[in-house]
């Protein structure tokens, strides 16, 4: 497999990659996993064989697979947790007006909690 | 349900983003993704954790290092203990946060050891980056460049009344916004450094499209960064908000 890493370097489990290309010969089937996990702006893959192809795809959810469970999360409360959680964080950290009508957490997401 | 409340109302990056000059930029609303607003501590190592066991999916943090270099990591996560980012050293600021798959329980990135939390990755979603992270100015001229964010009202019930977006905080004075000519929108624009048609900038508050944004609605908003000629690096950040009326 050869790779080309966009930034000045890419650490993955203990190995360190330099920004340019990098043959890698054999790559651990846990290697593969991280590749296919780096965002297009940190890697590309340049070559790789049909067997890697696979398991590089096999590393991401889908777009449309991670939105269904986006939809899950949203109907079963575990979003609104950290929705709720994130919206406190951000009027402490000053990027968010607080709003006197918020409710506590619980009401918050039970309130939001399809049944 | 529930009267719309400020948390009800989320700001998200659009499909495509805007790290490089050659892409296309903008599209429809990404709800897997936030923009990020708030900086580490310079010099900070950083540590990712989950409220569930069952989060151990890839997580890649790209980063600006204080020499300016981007820096990027790719880890396994380990649930419920703490994952400790440090291959790359020290960082400067998160550029992107990035899972491999939706996240099941909230996922925190905090300083690390323990420290204070920077933001949370709430259940069924993917991540979170900065918006307009990679733009450089120029040394023949001025540019502008362009990206694209929606404001969603998340209440499944309620209209939000009167919607308007405004500036909360811009304190480069170099970015302004407008918005999209309508809600749910997926326009795009050539590149990065192209003006979206139709989209008129400024920094004053505008009227979202139809007056109210229905429950589950999301208006584009388009920012618009200018950089002078050989302008100086900067790391600072943009903020918007949606408000309006709710019953």
């Amino acid at each position: 497999m050869k790779i080309e890493v966009l930034v000045s370097q890419w650490s993955a489990e203990g190995q360190t990659f330099a920004g340019g290309v990098h043959e890698i010969e054999k790559p651990t089937k846990k290697l593969l996993g991280l590749v296919g996990a780096a965002p297009d702006t940190t890697l590309t893959v340049l070559s790789a064989s049909k067997d890697e192809r696979a398991a590089l795809k096999a590393a991401v959810e889908s777009q449309a697979k991670s939105e269904k469970r986006y939809a899950q999360a949203q109907r079963d409360g575990s979003w609104h947790a950290g929705n709720y959680d994130q919206y406190l964080l951000d009027v402490e950290n000053g990027s968010r007006e607080p709003d006197p009508s918020m409710p506590d957490r619980e009401t918050y997401i039970a309130e939001r909690t399809v049944s | 349900m529930a009267s719309i409340v400020s948390a009800d109302l989320v700001e998200y990056h659009s499909a495509t983003q805007s790290d490089a000059d050659a892409i296309t930029v903008g599209g429809a609303i990404d709800t897997l993704r936030r923009p990020d607003f708030t900086q580490v501590t310079a010099g900070d190592t950083v540590e990712v954790i989950s409220s569930s066991a069952s989060d151990t999916q890839n997580c890649t943090i790209e980063a600006r290092k204080a020499d300016g270099t981007v820096v990027s990591e790719t880890l396994a996560l380990t649930g419920t203990t703490a994952k400790i980012f440090a291959g790359n050293g020290a960082i400067d600021r998160i550029l992107k946060v990035e899972l491999a798959s939706a996240a099941i329980g909230t996922i925190t990135v905090r300083k690390s050891v323990a420290g204070a939390t920077y933001r949370q990755i709430p259940a069924g979603e993917r991540g979170f980056s900065m918006f307009l992270r990679k733009d450089a100015s120029s040394t023949s001229g001025a540019l502008n460049f362009y990206a694209k964010t929606f404001w969603k009202n998340t209440n499944s019930t309620n209209a939000l009344l009167s919607a308007q977006v405004s500036e909360s905080a811009d304190p480069t004075g170099l970015v302004d916004f407008g918005l999209a000519a309508s809600v749910n929108d997926s326009g795009t624009t050539t590149n990065r450094q192209t003006a979206p048609g139709g989209v008129t900038f400024a920094s004053t508050a505008a009227n979202v499209p139809g007056t109210d944004l229905a429950a589950t609605a999301a208006i584009g908003v388009w920012r618009r960064l200018a950089l002078a000629q050989n302008n100086a690096a900067i790391r600072s950040t943009h903020t918007l908000q949606l408000a309006g009326s709710t019953t």
